[in-house]
């Protein structure tokens, strides 16, 4: 009985801790307010559980990669079906080409576009050191945090704060690069 | 530790990817607040949602499996209840149905054989040769096999 509690109170825990993470990457991966975000989290994890999912609290990652592959799912899902409804009618009456779907990520394909994207966010993060050297060593291939942490003798915190503010420059940018 | 190269176009690909460091289970947890603040969200407020989300939701689906089998079985007597025999059947016409189930019927066969056995025909009144069959023909209108 006290063996089977403690598995429930890890278990619990182990949900709370993978819907805290789940949502913000949600709401940032598929760009998503936070409201619209948990929502698909919610609808990810009746998919999970109804498919017969098990919640393994010795293995968190197991889960978040199941859950997260769900939530990409019905966001690429969510996207088509708005694509779709985007279709409308042209002023004679025929059917009009669809308006471009919201994209989920910061794709960029012309290769004159990335360059100056790039410059630009150098710019950006001129400031500050760490996140520079950061953007060098993914430019270098090395993309791992706790290889960056190694590489610039830095501790893996910071690192990994550094990386968000990166991430938020990017961001920001894109937002300014629809009006290029 | 790989080192490669990346031209522009991949280093912004590789920058796309840094969001998923929110599901690294490594993430400093004060990360992780600092996220959810950023966010508007509360991050125990968050946890305690999720985990009473999903309790509910498990709730939700245990009783959806009674709900169904509780559908099932009134659909199961519904159709048991109208499965009639004809008021005005004799013992003659009694025997020859169940004799006719017997030998067509897989289903109810094999239970008039063993009722047979148990207790021939010749000694039953008509009273236990009608039950007997209603309840053959119960259990037939139960298998979606209406009384022919």
């Amino acid at each position: 009985m006290g063996e089977t509690k403690e598995k429930m109170r890890s278990e619990a825990e182990l949900w709370g801790l993978v819907y805290s993470k789940l949502v913000p990457w949600t709401a940032r991966r598929h760009r998503l307010n936070a409201a619209d975000a948990e929502e698909m989290v919610q609808d990810a994890i009746k998919l999970f559980l109804q498919a017969g999912g098990i919640a393994d609290p010795g293995n968190p990652r197991a889960l978040l990669e199941a859950l997260g592959s769900r939530v990409n799912g019905l966001a690429i899902d969510r996207r088509r079906k708005k694509a779709l409804r985007a279709v409308g009618l042209t002023d004679d009456g025929a059917e009009a080409e669809p308006t471009a779907p919201e994209q989920p990520a910061l794709r960029i394909e012309r290769d004159d576009f990335a360059r100056k994207a790039i410059g630009a966010l150098l710019d950006r993060v001129e400031g500050d050191e760490l996140v520079f050297a950061i953007v060098m060593q993914i430019a270098d291939g090395v993309e791992e945090p706790r290889d960056q942490a190694a590489a610039l003798g830095r501790n893996i915190r910071d690192i990994y704060k550094a990386r968000r503010r990166l991430k938020d420059h990017a961001d920001a940018l894109q937002k300014t690069m629809e009006n290029w | 530790m790989a080192t490669n190269g990346k031209n522009e176009k991949e280093l912004w690909t590789a920058l796309d990817r840094l969001d998923d460091d929110l599901l690294d289970v490594d993430l400093p947890s004060e990360v992780l607040v600092e996220e959810l603040k950023s966010l508007g969200l509360d991050a125990s407020a968050l946890a305690k949602r999720g985990i009473d989300f999903v309790e509910r939701t498990k709730e939700e689906q245990r009783l959806a499996w009674q709900t169904r089998a509780k559908e099932r079985r009134a659909e199961l007597e519904t159709r048991a209840s109208q499965a009639t025999v004809a008021t005005d059947m004799d013992r003659a016409a009694i025997l020859k149905r169940l004799e006719e189930l017997r030998a067509t019927d897989p289903v109810v066969g094999t239970a008039i054989k063993m009722a047979a056995r148990k207790r021939r025909a010749e000694e039953s009144t008509d009273d236990e040769l009608r039950s007997l069959l209603e309840q053959m023909e119960a259990l037939r209108a139960m298998e979606g096999k209406g009384s022919e």
